[in-house]
C-alpha cells in the first residue's frame, strides 16, 4: 500500500525537530534512513541545545545526533535576521497561540530556507500552515518514503517498531493503514503510542 | 478529575473508584443518579467494550499496590495532572515541547504520559458526555 506523501523537490533542505530526531534514534537506523534520502537534513540550533539539555537528563539522543553530524549526514544552523520575526511570534504570545523554542526554530527555519519542517506536533503543523505555509512532514513519512522502503527493504518493519516502542513515535491517521499493513495485527497491539482502534482493529 | 474534558472517559472512572474505593459500576451509577452523566452511562460502557482489569492496571500500574498515595506522589507526574496534561495536549492548547518543558521531562518521557493517559484514544470521542 502507497502512503499519502508531501515530500518536496529535492533540491529543498529539510528541518528536523527534536521529535523527528528521538524518533530516527529510537528506530535504530537514523543513518541508514538518512544516508539513503540523500537531502540536505538541517537541526535547527534550538533544537540541538534541547536534546544537549535532554543529555543531563540520561538521554543518548544528543550523543546519536552527534554522531549524525559527525558523519555529515545531518548538519545545525542557526535562524538569521530572516527567520527571527516568525521565530519570536511563534514563541512569545499566549501558550495556545505559541510553541516550545525548538518547535518554533524548526518553523521559522524551514521558512528562511524556503525548505521543510519535520514536525509530529498537531498544534505545529497547523501553526506551520498558518502563520508560514511552511510545508511539513511527519515522522513517519522519513520511515515509508520508497527510497527508504528500498534501502531497508525487509528490515524496515522492525526499524519502525523500534521508533514505535522506544521512541514512542506519533503516527498520524493518513498513515495508521501502512503502519498497520507494515507491522500486522500482532506486533501493532504492542504499540502504545498507536490509537486503539489501530492497536485492536 | 474531569477538567479540560467533555466526555466521562476509562480513566477517569478507574481513577474516581480508585480514590473513593468503590466499584466502577457504583461510581458510573452514583453519577447517574447525581445527574453528573446521563442516564445510561454505565450501560454504554457495558456494550461498547466495558472498563477492563487490564484497563484499570494501565491506567493505575504501580497504585495498585498498598499505599497508592504515597507511590503516586513519587511518580514523575502524578495522575491527575497526566490527565489535564492529556486534556492539553489533546485540544491542541500546549505541544508536545510546551508540555514537556512545562513538567521537566524528557519528550519519550512525556508520550508515556499522555499516551498511558489518552487509554481511550480516538474512540473516547463516543464517551458519555459529562453534564457538569
Amino acid at each position: 500500500m502507497t502512503p499519502p506523501s508531501s515530500w518536496p523537490d529535492a533540491a529543498l533542505p529539510i528541518m528536523l525537530d527534536a521529535s523527528a530526531v528521538i524518533n530516527l534514534n529510537g528506530s535504530g537506523a537514523a543513518m541508514e534512513i538518512l544516508s539513503a534520502l540523500q537531502r540536505d537534513f538541517i537541526v535547527p540550533q534550538d533544537v540541538y541545545e534541547e536534546l544537549k539539555r535532554g543529555a543531563r537528563h540520561g538521554r543518548r539522543d544528543f550523543e546519536a545526533l552527534e554522531n549524525l553530524i559527525g558523519q555529515d549526514v545531518v548538519r545545525r544552523q542557526d535562524i538569521s535576521a530572516v527567520g527571527i520575526d516568525l521565530f519570536e511570534s511563534l514563541t512569545v504570545g499566549p501558550s495556545a497561540m505559541t510553541l516550545e523554542d525548538g518547535e518554533a526554530a524548526t518553523i521559522a527555519l524551514a521558512f528562511e530556507l524556503s525548505g521543510v519542517a519535520v514536525i509530529d506536533e498537531d498544534k505545529g503543523r497547523r501553526l506551520a500552515q498558518q502563520t508560514a505555509a511552511a510545508v511539513s512532514l511527519s515522522s513517519v513519512e522519513l520511515f515509508c518514503n520508497p527510497i527508504v522502503e528500498r534501502a531497508l527493504a525487509s528490515n524496515l518493519a522492525d526499524v519502525v517498531f523500534c521508533a514505535l516502542q522506544q521512541s514512542r513515535m506519533q503516527v498520524l491517521p493518513s498513515h495508521h493503514a501502512w503502519i498497520q499493513e507494515l507491522l500486522g495485527p500482532e506486533r501493532a497491539s504492542l504499540c502504545r503510542s498507536l490509537p486503539r482502534s489501530v492497536r485492536q482493529p | 478529575m474531569t477538567a479540560g474534558s467533555k466526555r466521562l472517559l476509562r480513566q477517569h472512572v478507574i481513577l474516581l473508584a480508585h480514590i473513593f474505593s468503590v466499584s466502577r459500576e457504583a461510581l458510573v451509577r452514583r453519577l447517574e443518579e447525581l445527574k453528573l452523566v446521563r442516564a445510561g452511562a454505565w450501560d454504554w460502557f457495558e456494550s461498547n467494550g466495558r472498563i477492563t482489569d487490564e484497563q484499570e492496571r494501565e491506567v493505575l500500574g504501580d497504585r495498585l499496590g498498598p499505599d497508592e498515595r504515597a507511590i503516586d506522589a513519587q511518580a514523575v507526574v502524578g495522575s491527575r495532572l497526566a490527565l489535564l496534561a492529556s486534556a492539553a495536549w489533546r485540544q491542541g492548547l500546549l505541544s508536545e515541547g510546551q508540555i514537556a518543558e512545562l513538567l521537566n521531562v524528557n519528550r519519550v518521557e512525556l508520550r508515556r504520559i499522555l499516551q498511558d493517559a489518552e487509554l481511550e484514544g480516538s474512540n473516547g470521542d463516543d464517551a458519555p458526555e459529562l453534564l457538569a
